[in-house]
């Protein structure tokens, strides 16, 4: 019984210190995944019903709406596509490296947990999932994938205490990082109280870092306090992705680092590094 | 007394309480109801450790406890739920003669002692590992244990009798 309690000890000081146990959980989490989407069931059945019982003149009018919708999308996406090729070829005349398109899967969630803030999502490995991608849902910016099995991965939202996310404003490119703060929000580290921001800023991914793809959408200043007599402000920012509702998210694939990103800062390699010479 | 028979079963009740650990209420009903959810596992072992003491073993059940980790995602560290499975079983089996002599609101209290343990345990760990705040998840998880422990009784004592002793 106390050999036990020992191992689960050692086995924890393990966990906590080292990866070597990743395998082990990603080869259990296989076996356990069929739980997940059993788990999962009762929702979708309600789901089901809930859509079944939808009388026709409701189907109809939500129909329309979402052709109406579609059509003023394509419409914004047309210019999109326009912009993009104009934004390529500018980069092109700049010479600096080209935003790497995204390739993006659709995922569905089938588990949730209050504490931490995690989901569960019904791809893994096997459909591309990586851990490190950033999952984003239709408004914006939703967590990131922290453990992948062969059928499920779990995500950590943004909104977790334990995540951040380096961000910058729209408005005046201030960078910052975000932070999840204990009541589903958002706050903003580290900022001296003399900075430029305000309330109702929109905040993008700023891509520094290199785990999040740049320009995402993460949230809306929703309330600065500035105290005089404290070194930091504290800015509150609500996160744009419906995290409590949305059910249907996108990961996003070969969020490699561009190019150009590659070329600058300091050197990451110090042993193989023997200064910068020409190519 | 054939030393497998009814073995499909203790398997079978472990894996509806691991359902029941992440059975999603997400669309169904309001988020409080996490609050109120009970540790059936615990429940479940310390009702298979009762009743037919010879069948469940601290090993086994740490084994169990296992899956429930990755189940339930890195914020518990493997071997997290194994050593609570371990101390339900060892109590359950160690003094399953006494418990069993206890009026049914006894064990209850039996019960909820050790899931309170086990709760200040996991959140101890939560906290260490991936920060989450103590909660009051440990009083009313320990609360809503206590209080379906004679509905499960109710429930497997018959299944108990007929298939597994």
């Amino acid at each position: 019984m106390l050999g036990l309690i020992l191992v689960s000890c050692i086995l924890l000081v393990v966990e906590i210190a080292t990866p070597l146990l990743t395998p082990v959980r990603s080869m259990l989490g296989n076996v356990v995944a069929p739980l997940h989407f059993l788990a999962a069931l009762p929702n979708s059945i309600a789901g089901g019903i809930v859509e079944s019982v939808r009388s026709r003149s409701e189907v109809l009018g939500r129909n329309a709406e979402l052709e109406r919708e579609l059509l003023s999308m394509q419409g914004a996406m047309s210019r999109y596509e326009a912009i993009l090729n104009e934004n390529a070829r500018l980069r092109e005349l700049l010479e600096s490296g080209a935003h790497l398109r995204h390739d993006i899967l659709l995922a569905e969630l089938i588990s949730t947990s209050a504490a931490p803030i995690e989901i569960v999502l019904d791809k893994g490995s096997l459909s591309g999932v990586r851990v490190g991608q950033a999952v984003i849902d239709a408004t914006g910016l939703f967590g990131q994938v922290i453990e992948t099995s062969a059928f499920t991965s779990r995500v950590l939202l943004i909104t977790d205490p334990t995540h951040a996310v380096p961000v910058r404003v729209l408005r005046n490119d201030v960078r910052s990082i975000a932070a999840g703060d204990k009541r589903g929000r958002l706050a903003l580290k580290d900022t001296s109280v003399t900075i430029d921001i305000v309330e109702g800023d929109r905040l993008v991914t700023s891509g520094l870092g290199d785990r999040f793809p740049a320009d995402y959408p993460v949230g809306v200043v929703e309330s600065v306090n500035r105290d005089p007599t404290e070194p930091f402000a504290e800015i509150v920012v609500r996160p744009y992705a419906s995290l409590d509702t949305s059910r249907q998210v996108l990961v996003i694939s070969a969020a490699a680092p561009s190019a150009a990103l590659d070329q600058v800062g300091p050197p990451t390699d110090f042993d193989n590094w023997q200064g910068s010479r020409p190519p | 007394m054939n030393p497998t028979k009814g073995g499909w079963l203790i398997v079978l009740t472990m894996i509806g309480a691991m359902l029941l650990a992440v059975l999603g209420f997400r669309t169904a009903a309001p988020d409080w109801l996490v609050w109120l959810r009970p540790d059936w596992a615990i429940a479940t072992l310390f009702f298979w450790a009762l009743t037919t003491p010879a069948r469940v073993g601290i090993f086994s059940a740490w084994c169990t406890g296992l899956f429930f980790d990755v189940l339930l995602g890195p914020s518990h560290t493997l071997g997290l739920h194994g050593a609570c499975f371990a101390a339900t079983v060892f109590i359950g089996t160690q003094f399953h003669e006494r418990l069993r002599a206890y009026s049914i609101v006894q064990q209850a209290l039996v019960l909820g002692v050790i899931v309170l343990s086990a709760q200040i345990a996991k959140s101890l760990v939560r906290l260490l590992v991936a920060g989450v705040d103590l909660s009051w998840l440990m009083p009313t998880t320990t609360l809503t244990t206590m209080l379906i422990y004679p509905f499960l009784l109710l429930a497997l004592r018959p299944l108990a009798d007929r298939h597994v002793r």
